[in-house]
């Protein structure tokens, strides 16, 4: 059995201890901060061109301005019949990271207004893989039906193309 | 309880969500959409620049009857049409000078032209009946305004004259061209030319006697000028 005493004793110790009251001793600390960033994958339009065609076919409207990220719609022509108009871009990687796969889709037409006029008629090569700050160019290519008819004139197509850049699995 | 089984799958699944594998990787997409637009070619007759003229040719005393029409709204598309008429001609007798104007007012370029031509379409006059030669034929001109390397400011288009000999009344144009002119949009082109009777004299053209019977005839001809670019596939 404990007597009263030593029962008094020993919370009395545990309370000094619990508090650190009469126990204060010499400290040094050093805290190191590492920041971890993930890196950064951003494909940019830098530039879209005729390349190709009759010198009366021009590129306007395009919206947003260059350089831009995402969907950048443009106008082109006017087209003639028989005439293939190629169109240049300019895709560069302005992240951090490389692009260690370049997969191009969706080359197609999304619609026109008149039956059978206008026809994608290329599509460039694209890169399987683009380093941080690099660019590559390639071409797509659109003819409008040599038999299109005088009725047709003024009529229109959309063309869509995807490129899409990864890192990581 | 769990099983063996299923603690060891969730240990596997919390490796890969852990080391992402399988998981999404970080992507960047551009995309092109790109709005093509069919070009257009519209000719218009902005007038005649000098009009057509009443005043007698060559010297002589007696003056044609002209008018000058233009139906720039009919037509094939890329096409400029007018109608010129004439009368009180005499056989061997010039008249009714035209100069018209025509107008590109499309997006595209004309690259070359047509000109085709009804002669009294419809036949009512008496022209119609004469089987062996026409009484009338239209001398025309296109060329450019400013003249270019490519055309210039006036060049011979067409000598409607015996090749046409069986055109009064017929319905079906005769034409000339594609002549090589390139006309801007925005840009003109002019046209010109006059009508002529064929002499009576010229032996296997006009008899006197169908030369007496032309008569109070009237030249009416629907003048059709066509600017096409691109391939020419005939539409």
């Amino acid at each position: 059995m404990i007597n009263r005493s030593v029962a008094l004793s020993l919370l009395a110790m545990s309370l000094l201890i619990s508090t650190g009251v009469g126990y204060a001793a010499f400290t040094s600390a050093v805290t190191g901060t590492v920041a971890l960033g993930a890196g950064t994958l951003t494909l940019e339009f830098t530039s879209l061109s005729v390349s190709g065609g009759p010198s009366y076919t021009h590129i306007t409207g395009i919206t947003p301005s260059l350089p831009a990220t995402g969907t950048v719609s443009f106008d082109v022509g006017p087209v003639a019949p028989g005439d293939t108009i190629v169109i240049s871009y300019t895709v560069e990687n302005t992240g951090t990271l490389p692009a260690t796969s370049i997969v191009p889709t969706g080359f197609s037409m999304v619609s026109q207004s008149c039956d059978n006029v206008f026809f994608l008629s290329s599509a460039g090569l694209t890169p399987g893989t683009l380093a941080a700050g690099d660019s590559f160019s390639s071409t797509i290519g659109v003819t409008l039906n040599a038999a299109t008819p005088s009725n047709d004139q003024g009529c229109t197509a959309i063309f869509s193309f995807t490129l899409t850049g990864s890192i990581g699995s | 309880m769990m099983t063996k089984t299923t603690v060891v799958s969730l240990f596997a699944l919390s490796l890969l969500v852990l080391g992402g594998v399988g998981y999404a990787a970080f992507t960047s997409s551009v995309t092109g959409t790109a709005y093509f637009t069919a070009g257009t070619l519209t000719l218009g007759v902005l007038g005649p620049a000098y009009g057509t003229s009443n005043t007698p040719a060559g010297g002589d005393a007696v003056a044609p009857t002209c008018t000058f029409t233009p139906s720039s709204d009919s037509g094939p598309p890329g096409s400029a049409t007018f109608t010129l008429t004439a009368s009180n001609l005499y056989p061997g007798d010039n008249g009714c000078d035209f100069a018209v104007v025509i107008y590109n007012s499309g997006s595209l370029p004309a690259t070359s032209f047509t000109v085709s031509y009804l002669i009294n379409p419809g036949g009512t006059d008496t022209c119609r009946n004469i089987a062996t030669s026409g009484c009338y034929f239209l001398n025309d001109f296109l060329g450019s305004t400013p003249a270019t390397a490519e055309a210039p400011a006036s060049f011979l288009n067409n000598y409607l004259g015996p090749g046409a000999s069986y055109l009064p009344g017929s319905d079906t144009p005769v034409g000339s061209g594609p002549m090589s002119v390139t006309v801007q949009p925005g840009g003109t082109i002019l046209y010109t030319g006059y009508l002529n009777m064929w002499y009576c004299s010229a032996v296997n053209w006009i008899s006197p006697y169908t030369c007496s019977n032309a008569q109070g005839s009237t030249a009416s001809v629907l003048v059709t000028i066509t600017g096409s670019v691109g391939a020419d596939t005939g539409t």
